[in-house]
């Protein structure tokens, strides 16, 4: 009985346990649940929260990681997903290290923005395990212009150098193009290219990403039968174009009114040696003032080099007519002709040896090599550009008119007035220095804002005498002016006679930036507000007072790594005594 | 509620420990910023203090679990743990509270790096050349990265009754969270999975933070993991 009794005791017992643990679980059901729905809901409401209040401060000073909005605009309309091969890579000293990672942030930058994601990696051609295709890869690589630097470094006290690529390769599913982004003026300092090339980071890839993505090309042209670069001679515009544009030469006599040339983006004229029409005038004129871009290399006077030998020759005029239409617009190009310290050679037979002519390179100061550059976005930091004689030019009142030198010859250069005798001869000596008495003359200039037509208050020419569309002030055209037409143009190559990119020197491995100067005038020109203007980007440096960093080296260690922990132990100290003297009250 | 957070606080600061947590976290960044040369800003030569957050989250992946390894773990071993919970508190608020002073004594750890700022400051060339606007964003995503280790941690120490443990898997959890992700996706780089596992990446989140660009996804993205781990954390606890 008492057995029984506590048998059924124990049952109660045990099926209170039942519906207890029934109960746990249950309620730990419950929880589960209400804490996944918890988190689900707080998921929901901050992906909301990011969808729809979508915010991004940059903080740093110089807004050094915010874009500018035409290269937001490019990066909203990628449509496919975007791979970088990051090719600088491996150990790298301090300020390769700070470009290294500000092309990271940039492109993490980029990614922030774009409509597809942007990816990237780093890939080291040197890393390449054979050597055929390592060998191929480099000069797939200098196809894009990435040639490897050359970095000598110091560690621990031993001059070390190996190559690097500072460039990038990018690529979406079906193109892939690439581009150095170390970049600078011969005459700066390394930490200056370094910080140039930091500043142009944004403008660089994105527009090696614009070249991946761009669907359609503009149309420039290029004015021909005024004696301006015959057959060869285009080649180095059309070069240096064909990637961005489709350049037709376009003869002014077929075009019947200023519709026709409306639309192209931009209109150059390099270098005419005879006289353009009133007619051709009024069409230019008009095509300017109806928002149309010009580019305009003059030559005022010119030479027969071939008749430089012996007594040399004498540099003769033009009259092109243009010059009266430029002067309208607020900008003069002098007769004369630009000698500067900083120059070309010309190559020049000097004799036979055995049945071999004898090619001296003779110094040639009417060979302007200008690397004085404006702060302008369309030369910042440029490379230096090789002209070949060059006038000077002044500006001349033209009210709305904006005029922005870009390019002059160096500190030491000077004006041959007319007539200039250009001979071999006056070469055979180093010029003299002293006679280069003027300095930074001004050898190119963009004329931007409200311009008067030269033919306002004059008759129109006949053909287009009631024409009722002719205006007589520009809206927003623009003008780009040089006092030489044949930067303009490539050198041959002397062996084969092939005509060159742009700038490229045949006698020499130094090249100019000539090809450069023209691609980014065309940008310029075409969108003034686009990507170039992204190039207005000024980065402050900031570096460390070397001096100082190297004498006081190991206080400054001292100091900021016992500092701190000083500071802790000394607040736990007090804390300690206070903590004491209390217990000490207390007792 | 203060008083819990004032308590908790003051816990951490009554021992040898905590001071001992703080040190080897200033000695270690110390030697990360200004000694080693591999790292040192006095070698890199500009008046950046990148060094410092981009090192910082190595050392908080070991100094954020060893402040609140004991927070939760310790209370529940020794018996307080009741006597908390018979309190006049809502569990949520006991794991908010331990969660603030965790932030609280993080954000104190951290303060004395601004001396690392004042140093760059004279050293810079010219003396004051140096970006304090984005010195201090940097620094807001450095305590920001400190907080979402926090709420690791803390989740780590309602794990378990056992302090080591909690500390263990504190960190494990941080290292996963912010690195293991990142490694993931250089692993799978050309996979598509890459921006997904790269999304969930604490590191790749504290990237744009540690230059000084506070942009809304990331500041979301962590809120999510601290409100996440302390629902978590207080369902866990109130199983007892």
């Amino acid at each position: 009985m008492d057995h029984f009794l506590d048998y059924r005791h124990h049952l109660i017992d045990s099926e209170k346990m039942k519906q207890q643990s029934v109960d746990i679980r249950l309620k730990k059901r419950k929880r589960l649940i209400v804490g996944i729905v918890l988190l689900g809901v707080l998921w929901g409401i901050l992906f909301l929260l990011s969808e729809f209040t979508r915010f991004r401060i940059d903080l740093t000073e110089e807004k050094r990681y915010s874009l500018h909005p035409s290269t937001k605009a490019v990066l909203e309309a990628i449509e496919e997903p975007l791979e970088v091969d990051i090719l600088l890579s491996g150990k790298l000293p301090g300020g390769m290290r700070r470009f290294q990672q500000n092309i990271e942030a940039t492109l993490e930058t980029f990614n922030a923005y774009s409509a597809a994601p942007i990816t990237f990696r780093y890939f080291d051609p040197l890393g390449i395990k054979s050597k055929e295709e390592r060998d191929e890869y480099i000069i797939y690589l200098s196809e894009f212009g990435i040639n490897p630097t050359n970095l000598f470094a110091t560690e621990n006290g031993a001059q070390t150098s190996r190559l690097i690529f500072p460039g990038v390769i990018i690529r979406n599913t079906t193109h892939e193009t690439g581009g150095l982004l170390l970049k600078g003026n011969r005459g700066m300092s390394p930490d200056q290219i370094l910080n140039l090339s930091v500043e142009n980071l944004e403008y660089e890839l994105v527009n090696m990403i614009r070249k991946l993505t761009r669907k359609e090309k503009r149309a420039v042209a290029m004015i021909t039968n005024h004696g301006e670069l015959q057959d060869d001679q285009g080649f180095g515009i059309v070069e240096a174009l064909s990637e961005d544009y489709e350049v037709y030469k376009v003869p002014l006599q077929q075009a019947k009114s200023v519709k026709d040339l409306l639309s192209f983006d931009v209109v150059i004229v390099a270098g005419p040696r005879d006289a353009y029409s009133e007619r051709e005038i009024y069409l230019l004129d008009q095509y300017l003032m109806r928002g149309g871009k010009l580019l305009m290399g003059i030559d005022p006077l010119a030479v027969d080099l071939e008749k430089a030998g012996g007594e040399g020759t004498v540099a003769v005029g033009f009259e092109t007519g243009l010059d009266r239409m430029l002067f309208n617009y607020g900008v003069r190009i002098n007769k004369d002709l630009v000698q500067d310290m900083n120059f070309g050679y010309y190559p020049v037979v000097a004799g036979e040896f055995g049945n071999q002519s004898q090619i001296v390179p003779l110094p040639w100061p009417f060979y302007v090599v200008a690397n004085r550059m404006s702060d302008h976005v369309i030369v910042k930091g440029f490379d230096q550009v090789m002209f070949r004689m060059v006038s000077s030019l002044d500006t001349v009142k033209a009210t709305g008119v904006n005029k922005t030198p870009l390019i002059f010859s160096g500190q030491y250069s000077r004006k041959m007035q007319q007539p200039v005798r250009v001979a071999f001869e006056d070469m055979s000596q180093e010029p003299d220095i002293s006679l280069f008495d003027q300095s930074n003359l001004p050898l190119a200039y963009l004329l931007e804002g409200t311009f008067s037509s030269v033919f306002e208050n004059r008759f129109l020419p006949k053909a287009f005498e009631d024409d009722p569309d002719f205006r007589e002030k520009s809206s927003d055209g623009a003008l780009i002016v040089t006092g030489d037409g044949d930067w303009l143009q490539g050198l041959k190559d002397p062996s084969s006679g092939d005509p060159l990119p742009l700038g490229v020197n045949p006698d020499s491995e130094a090249n100019f930036a000539n090809r450069e100067l023209l691609q980014n005038m065309l940008k310029y020109l075409v969108d003034p507000n686009g990507i170039m203007a992204t190039r207005s980007k000024d980065l402050k440096i900031r570096p460390l007072d070397k001096k100082r960093v190297q004498a006081e080296k190991s206080t400054w260690q001292f100091i900021n790594v016992a500092l701190p922990v000083g500071l802790i132990l000394v607040i736990g100290l007090v804390k300690v005594y206070l903590r004491r003297r209390k217990y000490a009250k207390r007792r | 509620m203060i008083s819990l957070v004032y308590k908790e606080f003051n816990a951490f600061f009554n021992h040898l420990t905590g001071y001992l947590i703080i040190s080897v976290f200033l000695v270690a960044l110390g030697l990360l910023v200004w000694v080693f040369p591999e790292t040192s800003v006095l070698t890199y030569g500009f008046a950046d203090l990148e060094a410092l957050f981009v090192y910082t989250p190595y050392v908080f992946v070991f100094m954020v679990p060893a402040i609140t390894m004991r927070m939760i773990s310790e209370e529940k071993k020794s018996g307080t743990w009741e006597l908390l919970m018979t309190a006049p508190l809502k569990p949520h608020q006991i794991v908010i509270s331990k969660y603030i002073a965790a932030v609280v004594v993080i954000t104190l750890a951290v303060l004395p790096t601004w001396l690392y700022y004042f140093s760059i400051y004279q050293l810079g060339a010219p003396v004051g050349n140096i970006d304090t606007a984005g010195f201090l964003g940097s620094f807001l995503g450095m305590l920001l990265i400190g907080a979402v280790f926090a709420a690791i941690g803390l989740f780590s120490s309602a794990l378990t009754d056992n302090q080591i443990t909690a500390f263990v898997i504190g960190a494990f959890l941080s290292f996963v969270l912010y690195f293991g992700f990142t490694a993931l996706a250089d692993i799978l780089s050309t996979s598509s999975l890459v921006l997904l596992v790269e999304d969930l990446s604490l590191g790749y989140h504290y990237e744009s933070m540690s230059r000084g660009v506070i942009a809304s996804g990331d500041v979301y993205y962590f809120l999510g993991w601290i409100i996440s781990l302390i629902i978590v954390t207080t369902l866990l606890i109130r199983k007892r």
